[in-house]
C-alpha cells in the first residue's frame, strides 16, 4: 500500500474542514452547555457554601466536571456510526481509515486535554467575577480566621501540588485510558456506546479485582514474589509500573479502536 | 470497471443472497440494476462500493477491492442512497464541505443541474423536502465526475417533472469514461436513459444485456388477441395482451417492465 493511502496531511486538513463544516454547530452547543454548566455550577456553589467555598472546592468541581464532560465527549466520538445512513456517508468519504481514527483521537482526547482545563478556568472565573460583584452579608463569613470573600477563581497547583510526586503522572494516564476506553466504545456499538462501554469495562474491573481480592484476601494464596514485591518496590516505582501498564492499555484500546473502524460495514 | 467473480454472500445466518454470482461491466454505460423486493440489489450495489466486504476477494471495483476503502477509490466513487442523512447545513456548506474531496468536481455543472431542478443554493438542507433533498444529491452526485456514480433507488420521491429533469441531466451529465448504475423499481423513470440491464433474481444474474441486443432480438407489441407464434411470454393489457416475441430488428421499444415479469417467471432469452 502507498504511504499516501494510508495518511496524507493535505487530506486529513480536507477531512478537518469537512468535519468542522458538518459538525461546528453540535460542537458550539456542546462546549457552551458545558461552559454555561459551569458556570451555573459556580455560581451556585459560592452562593450556597459560601462560607467555606476554598481551592479544594474548585479542584473537586473541576475533577467531577473534567471526567464527566471527557466521557460524554469520548463517548460522542464517530457519532456518525450511530445510524446506518450516516454510517454510508461517513465510510464513502475519501479518507482513510487512518486519517478518520487520527482526527477523532486529537479531537476527543488531545483537544479535550487542553480545551476543558482552559474553559473550566475561563468560565469559572467569569463566575468568581460575578459572585464578587454581587457581596451579601454572609458573603463576608470568616472561617478559622480565613475571610473567604471576596472569592478567587481555581488555582490548578494544587491539583499535583498535594500528591505524591509519580502519583499525578498515573492519575492523568489513568484518566486518558478512561477516555480511550470510552472512545473504543464509541467506535464498536451503535447504540448507547457510552452506558455499554461503562457496563462492559465495570465487569472487566469487578472481574479483576474480584479475583485477585479471592486470591489475595480471601485464599491467602500469596506467591513469594508478591511479598517481595510489596517490600522491595518504593511508590516512584510502583506509580512508574502503574504509568506503564495504563499506557500499555490506552495502546492496545488504541489499536482495538482503528480496526474497528476500519471493519465497519454499513448493512 | 466491475468485476464479480462467483460472489457468495449472505448476512449472517440467513440464507445465501448471492450464489456463484459473475459479471463484469466497463465504462461507458448507464446500468439498470433490476430485482424483485429483496433479491439484493441495495446489497450488491453496497458491495461494489465497499460499504459490505465481499468474501475471497470476489469484487474488484476500479482495480481494487473495494472493501478496503483506500482514498484513490473512495474519489472516484459516488454513491446515492435510497435512505440517507445529511448534516443540518446549507447547501453552499456542504458543497464546500465535501466538493474538495472529489479531483474532477465541477461546479458549473452542479449550478447548472441545480437550476434544472429548481433548487435554491441558499436552501438549509435539514429545511429541505425529501424530493428536493435527493435531488440535491443526484446533482451533487454527477458534478463529481466519479469514474463510477451508483444510484439506489434515484426517482423515490421525485416529483413527475423532476423525473424528466432526472433523466435529462443523467443523459447529458456523463463522459465516456464513467459507470452508472442505477437500482430500482420504477422501471418506467428509467426507461429512456439505461442502456444496459442487469436483472437479478433468486441469487443470480438473470439477464445482463444492452438495450440495443435486446431491442434487435426481440418485439414488444400490444395485440388485441393472442395467436400462434413466437410468443415468449404475454400479459393481459387494458387494450390487450403485451407480447414479448423473438423477432430480429423488430426496432419496437424496449418494455423493460413486460421484460422484467418475463425473465422472472422464468422465461429464457438467449
Amino acid at each position: 500500500m502507498k504511504t499516501n493511502q494510508f495518511f496524507n496531511t493535505k487530506r486529513f486538513v480536507k477531512y478537518t474542514k469537512y468535519s468542522i463544516i458538518s459538525n461546528y454547530r453540535q460542537t458550539l452547543l456542546f462546549w457552551g452547555a458545558i461552559g454555561f454548566a459551569i458556570l451555573a455550577i459556580s455560581l451556585l456553589s459560592m452562593w450556597r457554601i459560601h462560607s467555606s467555598w476554598n481551592n479544594e472546592g474548585w479542584i473537586t468541581l473541576f475533577l467531577l466536571g473534567f471526567y464527566v464532560t471527557g466521557l460524554l465527549n469520548s463517548g460522542f466520538a464517530f457519532k456518525a456510526f450511530r445510524s446506518k445512513e450516516r454510517t454510508i456517508t461517513e465510510l464513502l468519504i475519501p479518507v482513510s481509515t487512518f486519517e478518520r481514527f487520527v482526527y477523532e483521537f486529537i479531537t476527543k482526547i488531545i483537544a479535550f486535554l487542553l480545551l476543558f482545563p482552559t474553559i473550566f478556568y475561563a468560565t469559572s472565573s467569569i463566575a468568581v467575577i460575578f459572585r464578587n460583584a454581587i457581596p451579601t452579608q454572609n458573603s463576608l463569613a470568616t472561617v478559622n480566621g480565613l475571610t473567604t470573600y471576596p472569592f478567587n477563581t481555581i488555582s490548578f497547583e494544587q491539583l499535583s501540588g498535594n500528591l505524591e510526586p509519580g502519583l499525578f503522572g498515573m492519575l492523568l494516564m489513568l484518566s486518558i485510558l478512561v477516555f480511550i476506553l470510552a472512545l473504543a466504545g464509541s467506535a464498536s456499538f451503535r447504540k448507547l456506546p457510552l452506558v455499554k462501554t461503562i457496563v462492559f469495562v465495570g465487569l472487566i474491573l469487578l472481574t479483576g479485582i474480584g479475583y485477585f481480592y479471592l486470591m489475595l484476601e480471601k485464599l491467602h494464596l500469596r506467591h513469594p514474589w508478591v511479598e517481595s514485591l510489596e517490600h522491595n518496590l518504593s511508590a516512584q516505582q510502583g506509580f512508574l509500573i502503574g504509568k506503564l501498564t495504563f499506557a500499555s492499555i490506552a495502546v492496545i484500546a488504541l489499536i482495538f479502536t482503528y480496526f474497528r473502524i476500519k471493519e465497519k460495514e454499513a448493512s | 470497471m466491475i468485476e464479480i467473480n462467483n460472489l457468495n454472500f449472505k448476512y449472517g445466518k440467513q440464507a445465501k443472497l448471492f450464489n456463484e454470482l459473475s459479471f463484469s461491466e466497463e465504462a461507458g454505460s448507464i446500468v439498470g440494476l433490476l430485482g424483485k423486493n429483496g433479491a439484493g440489489k441495495s446489497t450488491l450495489l453496497k458491495l461494489l462500493t465497499g460499504l459490505l466486504a465481499a468474501p475471497n476477494n470476489s469484487i474488484q471495483t476500479l482495480g481494487d477491492n473495494p472493501f478496503k476503502r483506500l482514498p484513490r477509490f473512495l474519489e472516484e466513487v459516488y454513491f446515492v442512497p435510497e435512505e440517507y442523512e445529511l448534516p443540518a447545513v446549507k447547501i453552499s456548506e456542504f458543497i464546500q464541505a465535501n466538493a474538495q474531496f472529489y479531483p474532477r468536481f465541477d461546479n458549473e455543472k452542479l449550478h447548472q443541474i441545480m437550476i434544472d431542478f429548481e433548487l435554491d443554493p441558499k436552501s438549509r438542507l435539514s429545511k429541505m423536502s425529501y424530493g428536493q433533498r435527493k435531488k440535491f444529491l443526484i446533482a451533487f452526485a454527477l458534478s463529481t465526475n466519479c469514474k463510477l456514480l451508483v444510484l439506489d433507488e434515484p426517482t423515490n420521491g421525485l416529483d413527475i417533472p423532476s423525473k424528466a429533469v432526472f433523466r435529462k441531466v443523467v443523459a447529458s451529465s456523463l463522459s465516456d469514461d464513467q459507470l452508472v448504475l442505477i437500482s430500482t423499481h420504477q422501471v418506467k423513470d428509467i426507461e429512456n436513459l439505461i442502456d444496459k440491464l442487469l436483472i437479478l433474481d433468486k441469487g443470480c444474474i438473470k439477464m445482463h444485456s444492452s438495450i440495443w441486443e435486446i431491442s434487435e432480438n426481440y418485439s414488444f407489441t400490444t395485440v388485441s388477441q393472442l395467436t400462434e407464434g413466437e410468443i415468449l411470454y404475454s400479459e393481459v393489457a387494458p387494450s390487450g395482451y403485451k407480447v414479448l416475441k423473438k423477432a430480429k430488428r423488430a426496432n419496437t421499444n424496449v418494455d423493460i417492465e413486460l421484460l422484467f415479469n418475463a425473465v422472472t417467471q422464468g422465461v429464457t432469452l438467449n
